[in-house]
């Protein structure tokens, strides 16, 4: 019997679930532990959360765990999770006035009301491989944790220790210099893309939340195209903030604001230098430009801003520069959820025999076809030729 | 011969702005003030009030500096900008019975047809008017095509003859245009606009930015078509020589508004208002 | 048939009660308009993009407990991706599920549709990559959605001109763009030209989910379903004559190719070509089985 088929796909899935496992055990290591994850590695756990569009610190853990530390493996289980979530209630809107700031830095201003407060960052670490971390022992741990108690000891009269500040676009919009959001861009209630798809144009809300839950890589890459020269080449941080933004709802009963609890989360907003002109209102202002994360994703929040501000303006018709991809609202959105790019990518692993077959029927013909052109026109030289002679 | 022309267009307070508009827009604007612009709301009065008369075979030039509003009322006339006011009465040639119809009330559906059917355009940049990508065939195909023309011999059949009548080889018919010089891309523009024996050939500024000799050959090949076909056309330009080598009729605008109209020799000899007194002097 | 017990975490076929909802009006929108695609806010599932999630949620979305399910990619019931699709849905549901189209309620399906003719009483489920057949000429959605919206399809018909100018024939393998009910432009999915033909006034349903899209659409029964072919090009099907199964000897079925190793053979083996839809195929191999049986 010649013909064999492909057979078993059963036992194929079942035994790559296996060989999956097995990689990750095969070292014989110690098993990592959700909370060391979590506490540890809190940059994975972030973009897990903020990719896969699901505060839950401990679950972005497991996620990371279980994909190997493949960020986009592991905000694809937090997405698919979070799909399988009823829905309590909204929240009301926050604001993050009242953010309890570990770090707000602003680039406008060489002071700003509040202070620089640089907080936990790691701009200026020299960027030398540490190899005390090789041999790091839970002493060592005890020994830091001891010497934050005293800091903490010290520090708490100071009238900043809570790290609520005002905010940096308050001033400018004091001041006039921020665009007020155009009529036709207010809306009542926000757009929601997990209840219905974004179709294009698309509301500024719609466009927020698709890029709070984009691939932080594909965000950075726009962006940066679009500061590099194709887009708004200048936009100006005007505040940068980092830290616990307090969640409120309305009580169920009583329909009072209640305070349930506090998210991790970073903020950016920009200002661009091109001047955007409203319609009645011909003063010159800047646009704003928003970016906003779970987790500490520095990277993600200013390409989010940036790219807010860069679509904006683009709808407008005032931005400054060569305008590229990154301004182009349809072309970023669609192309920037990681979820949809990698599992559109790594489909051509599937079976593609039958449009090969399709094509290669095609492919036939059309050799067919030039070979029968081929045919004809050396006929018609040597028709030519006789003639000729 | 000896029968009365019929009309074949007729606009009627044509205008459109860009704005809310104000109570003082018509003090602020207009050729006197030299601006299109209110100042007070930023409104651009881009064509306002319109008015003329298009007969069948004739050509009318329309002149103006650029921001005059002349491609605004081409667009209009060509369906692809609505306006805020006013009528563009359309008289079927080959019909003496039928109707006049607004154009200006048609759904898009309608537009599209009625574009696609009895209007052909033509361009100054051919990226305007072609597709890049597709071959000059194809190009000229598109129409046909929209039309339901589904014979790809009849097809190219027709695009052959429609080459020969624009002076274009017709054996390069699965060329690229790019591989075709401007003043070539305006032939394969001028097939393509004829493909389907329109009623009405708007030309916007066709020949500027073509070297003069290559310039002289297209007018010459649009005035054969003009005697040709009794074709009836709208010839946007800012040269005035051309607009004298084509026009019967001209009409001159300046910030959206037409300042005079009439016969176009009598319109140079003697300009009555300061704009075209302007502009026919500086033409020499 | 085989049946499971669904999966206790889960509600039954897994996505929620009002996703579901959405789902299924959104089916109902784009059965109303025929070849019309209907944006829909499509789930995130524990399956990858791309990978039939589209398809998935239309099923999800209308199995009922007494349904039979059967589910192909590439026509074949054992492929690696149908096997994982259907283990989702047996878990989750807990239906029956059976390789033979006859029997199936629900056929879900990647880049074919089954040999054997489907009833009014069928369900034919495809799943969808790409959604639009204007992107070939307007990749922008918002400028194809106007295009849609107003007929405007000449540019897709300068398209199949210049095919035909350049490739001497209509060049497109397969998504092959068809007029439906008169009216839209849809994509066919990449079924082959063969089973386009299968959409043409059928007796079932055709539902086309596209997940990553975010896109459903519809053929209903006895609609016209036209592929776009010139007077003097015609649109036609792989065929070449003499072409048999090698397994079944079917002359009338699409074939795949693939080459078989032997060792013995002067260029180390041959080019067999067999049905893709596999248990069409079984199917014809076991009757001839026992027709050999009753004939000794």
């Amino acid at each position: 019997m010649g013909y064999i088929a492909a057979r078993g796909g059963t036992n194929a899935i079942l035994n790559a679930e296996q060989l999956v496992d097995y990689l990750r055990l095969k070292g014989g290591s110690t098993p990592l532990s959700l909370v060391q994850i979590r506490d540890q590695l809190r940059h994975a756990v972030g973009r897990a959360m903020n990719e896969g569009a699901l505060y839950a610190p401990m679950l972005a853990a497991l996620a990371v765990k279980q994909a190997e530390g493949d960020s986009i493996e592991a905000s694809f289980l937090i997405r698919a999770f979070r799909s399988t979530l009823s829905r309590i209630m909204p929240t009301r809107a926050l604001s993050s006035r009242q953010m309890r700031c570990l770090r707000r830095i602003s680039a406008s201003f060489k002071d700003i009301p509040g202070g620089q407060m640089l907080g936990p960052s790691q701009d200026y670490h020299i960027r030398l491989l540490n190899t005390l971390l090789i041999t790091e022992s839970t002493a060592d741990i005890g020994r830091v944790h001891a010497h934050y108690q005293e800091l903490i000891a010290q520090g708490s009269n100071d009238p900043h220790a809570i790290g609520h500040f005002p905010k940096v676009v308050d001033y400018m919009r004091d001041e006039e210099m921020i665009a007020p959001l155009p009529v036709d861009q207010q809306e009542a209630e926000p757009f929601d893309i997990t209840r219905t798809a974004l179709t294009f144009p698309c509301s500024r809300s719609a466009r927020l939340q698709a890029l709070a839950q984009s691939d932080t890589g594909c965000l950075l890459t726009y962006a940066y195209s679009s500061v590099r020269g194709y887009g708004d080449a200048h936009p100006t941080l005007a505040e940068l903030r980092y830290g616990m933004l307090p969640v409120e709802v309305n009580h169920p009963l009583t329909g009072e604001a209640v305070t349930i609890g506090e998210i991790e989360v970073t903020e950016c907003e920009t200002v661009s230098k091109a001047h955007s002109v409203g319609t009645h209102d011909t003063k010159p202002r800047f646009n704003l430009g928003y970016g906003f994360t779970f987790g500490h994703g520095e990277v993600k929040a200013i390409s989010m801003a940036i790219l807010d501000s860069v679509m904006s303006q683009a709808k407008r018709n005032s931005l400054g520069g060569e305008s590229g991809p990154a301004a182009n609202e349809e072309f970023v959105l669609l192309h920037s959820d990681g979820i949809e790019a990698s599992g559109f990518t790594a489909h051509y692993k599937l079976p593609h025999y039958v449009t090969f077959e399709a094509d290669l029927k095609v492919l036939e013909r059309s050799k067919q076809h030039k070979t029968t052109q081929e045919q004809s026109r050396l006929a018609t030289i040597a028709t030519h030729l006789k003639e000729q002679a | 011969m000896t029968h009365l022309a019929t009309k074949v267009l007729h606009v009627e307070h044509l205008s459109k702005q860009y704005g809310p508009g104000c109570a003082r827009c018509a003090e602020y604007t207009g050729p006197h003030h030299h601006s299109s612009q209110c100042p007070i709301c930023g409104t651009v009065h881009a064509c306002v009030d319109a008015n003329f008369t298009l007969h069948q075979g004739e050509v009318l030039g329309i002149v103006g500096e650029s921001g005059s509003g002349k491609s605004t009322l081409l667009q209009m006339i060509n369906l692809a900008i609505a306006p805020d006011h006013g009528h563009i009465w359309y008289h079927e040639p080959r019909d003496d019975a039928a109707q006049a119809v607004d154009l200006a009330t048609m759904n898009a559906f309608a537009k599209r047809t009625f574009r696609n059917d009895r209007l052909g355009i033509v361009y100054q940049r051919p990226e305007l008017g072609l597709n890049m990508r597709f071959t000059v065939g194809g190009n000229v195909a598109e129409k046909l095509l929209l039309a339901n023309w589904r014979h790809v011999g009849n097809i190219r059949e027709r695009i052959r003859d429609l080459m020969q009548q624009t002076e274009l080889p017709p054996e390069r018919i699965d060329d690229e245009p790019h591989t075709f010089s401007g003043g070539m891309l305006q032939r394969v523009q001028i097939a393509k606009a004829l493909s389907s024996s329109p009623s009405l050939l708007l030309l916007d500024e066709v020949t500027s930015g073509l070297d003069l000799s290559v310039q002289a050959r297209v007018l010459d090949l649009i005035r054969r078509i003009q005697w040709e076909h009794r074709m009836t056309m709208l010839l946007v330009s800012h040269d005035l020589g051309v607009i004298k080598q084509l026009a019967r009729r001209t009409i001159v605008m300046k910030n959206g508004h037409i300042v005079e109209s009439g016969l176009t020799d009598q319109i140079l000899e003697d300009p009555q208002h300061p704009y075209t007194q302007l502009l026919v002097s500086s033409a020499l | 048939m085989t049946q499971t017990s669904p999966s206790q975490l889960y509600n039954f076929a897994f996505i929620d009660e009002d996703s579901k909802r959405e789902v299924r009006r959104m089916t109902l929108k784009a059965v109303a308009i025929p070849g019309h695609q209907i944006p829909f806010a499509s789930r995130d599932l524990p399956i990858a993009r791309g990978w039939g999630t589209g398809g998935l949620q239309i099923t999800m979305a209308i199995i009922q407990p007494e349904d039979t399910l059967k589910v192909i990619d590439q026509g074949d019931d054992e492929s690696v991706n149908a096997v994982n699709l259907r283990r989702l849905l047996q878990r989750t549901a807990g239906v029956a599920t059976t390789t033979d189209t006859d029997a199936a309620s629900i056929v879900q399906t990647r880049h074919r549709i089954p040999e054997e003719a489907m009833r009014a009483d069928q369900i034919l489920v495809l799943q969808v990559p790409m959604v639009d057949p204007l992107r070939w000429v307007e990749p922008n959605l918002e400028r194809a959605t106007v295009m849609h919206g107003e007929a405007d399809y000449g540019r897709m018909w300068v398209y199949m001109y210049e095919s035909v100018v350049k490739a001497g024939d209509l060049r497109i393998a397969s998504q092959y763009p068809v007029m439906v009910a008169g009216r839209y432009l849809m994509d066919t999915t990449p079924i082959p030209r063969w089973d386009v033909p299968k959409l043409h006034m059928a007796e079932t349903l055709f539902l086309f989910g596209a997940g990553r899209e975010k896109r459903i659409y519809a053929v209903p029964p006895h609609t016209s379903v036209v592929p776009l072919e010139f007077a003097d090009y015609r649109f036609k099907v792989e065929y070449t004559p003499g072409q048999q199964c090698r397994r079944c000897g079917a002359t009338d079925t699409f074939l795949t190719s693939h080459f078989v190793v032997q060792p013995d053979a002067p260029n180390g083996g041959h080019w067999v070509s067999s049905c893709s839809d596999s248990s069409y195929c079984t199917k014809r191999v076991l009757a001839q089985t026992v027709a050999t049986e009753e004939i000794s």
